[in-house]
């Protein structure tokens, strides 16, 4: 033991811990974000239009070339992490109808951006939670209409559908 | 050439080398620790909760499996959730000694579960409980919440009843007299926080049309493991963006709350309705058939 070099005597600690280390620490490939997220520490979820409401930057993905060719059209289903500042940590395609579609989602909505904690508690909507990561779910249905592809933000078109009261403007106007 | 004097360099080197033994003697005295908590004798128990984690919750009127035992053959069936470690399970035990009495005299077959048979045969010896069968937690298809629980068992393998935890001794008179009678332990009909009854299998082969969808809320993995035939699953965090793409507003749609608390059953159905869908909550019980 004396012979041991310092670095020696941390490597072997690093071993140890890492021989040691509850199995649960360590998320598995295929498992849910907010399983994983939730066994960390405390996060933020809530409804998929609030959500929605919270999404600053929100580009739509676009219609992959070949499925519009091919007329092929379904449902992508994503699960994202979002930090306390707004911009996405993580996210998970949970069902999807081809790979390309989900890698444009993916990409997609990495590139997008959510109003930060701050704004978040001005409005009401992360009481009680500071630091939180949020993770919650959006819906991207590619549909072909007239020979056109087009994407519908499922989320979004809940928000309009029964006219959700916006929690970030109030009482702006 | 060093910057340092000799003997700061020494005084440096060394405090670096006591925080790494330090830091080294720490890690291996928490690893143990957890080594030892994790291999405790227990039976096994803290494994088999873990394994047990992702399985399906065990509610009144679900379909309860067990490995290696064919509940159709009786009419009712018994199964004592216990475990070694538990000091609840070990002050229960004279009551359980009493239960599987009454329950060999009403010819109830009554099965001990324990974490794993072979590292509580002991337990069950002392207990005088060896005369049981016994079987393993991990042979059970659902988690339980707490133990000791006692789990009365029909012969279609639905839940009718769950005893959970301690026993006080009226809760214990009662238990050891519905096993006299089982058929008189009925199962309550689940109800929605307006107090709307959900609809039962029956009922809803009363009222479905062509077009009634029956809508699964369980996250996918669990949906691939059970659900009921012709189910399709739209995740509850998914319901409210997907209902306008998937579920028709002039048909019927009833949501299968067999999965859900009432209360977040209804919160769901209520959603619906606000939206303009023709809604309905189901609690099938067990499930008729499953993948």
């Amino acid at each position: 033991m004396v012979a041991l070099s310092c670095v020696g005597r941390l490597l072997l600690g690093f071993v140890v811990v890492s021989l040691t280390a509850h199995p649960e620490a360590c998320a598995s490939a295929g498992e849910m974000l907010n399983v994983k997220y939730g066994r960390r520490g405390p996060i933020l979820r809530g409804s998929a239009e609030l959500f929605r409401l919270s999404a600053v930057h929100a580009p739509l993905p676009g219609y992959p070339n070949p499925l519009r060719q091919a007329g092929r059209g379904g449902l992508v289903v994503i699960e994202l992490v979002v930090s306390p500042a707004g911009g996405v940590v993580e996210s998970l395609v949970l069902e999807s109808f081809d790979e390309k579609a989900a890698a444009e989602v993916t990409a997609t909505v990495a590139t997008w951006r959510f109003r930060s904690e701050k704004e978040m508690m001005v409005a009401g909507l992360s009481k009680g939670c500071k630091g939180c990561l949020r993770v919650n779910r959006l819906a991207f249905d590619f549909v072909i209409l007239k020979g056109r592809g087009m994407v519908v933000d499922l989320a979004e078109r809940a928000v309009k559908g029964q006219a959700f009261p916006d929690p970030f403007h109030k009482g702006k106007e | 050439m060093s910057i340092l004097r000799p003997d700061l360099r020494r005084i440096i080197v060394e405090t670096v080398y006591t925080a790494g033994a330090a830091v080294a003697c720490f890690v291996v005295l928490y690893g143990a620790r957890t080594w030892i908590q994790s291999r405790s004798l227990d039976g096994g128990a803290a494994e088999a909760k873990r394994a047990l984690a992702g399985r399906p919750p065990m509610m009144v009127g679900k379909r309860l499996a067990i490995k290696g035992v064919n509940l159709d053959r009786y009419r009712y069936s018994l199964f004592v959730i216990t475990s070694p470690s538990c000091q609840f399970c070990i002050h229960s035990v004279p009551f359980h000694r009493r239960l599987l009495e009454t329950s060999r005299n009403g010819g109830i077959p009554m099965w001990i579960v324990v974490p794993t048979a072979n590292s509580t045969r002991r337990f069950l010896s002392r207990a005088g409980l060896q005369d049981a069968p016994a079987a393993n937690w991990l042979d059970l298809s659902r988690r339980f919440q707490s133990v000791p629980s006692v789990v009365l068992v029909d012969s279609n393998g639905l839940i009718r009843r769950i005893w959970e935890g301690e026993l006080r001794s009226e809760e214990e008179s009662a238990l050891l007299a519905a096993m006299r009678d089982p058929s008189s332990v009925t199962v309550p009909r689940r109800k929605l926080i307006s107090g709307e009854a959900m609809l039962t299998e029956a009922d809803l082969h009363a009222v479905s049309s062509d077009g009634t969808t029956v809508i699964n809320p369980q996250e996918r993995e669990a949906f691939r493991v059970e659900h009921p035939d012709g189910a399709v699953n739209i995740p509850l965090p998914e319901l409210a963006m997907r209902a306008e793409r998937d579920l028709w507003k002039d048909r019927l749609n009833v949501l299968d709350c067999s999965v859900l608390p009432a209360a977040v059953c209804s919160i769901a159905v209520d959603h619906l309705r606000k939206k303009g869908f023709r809604a309905a909550a189901v609690d099938f019980g067990g499930f008729g058939t499953s993948q």
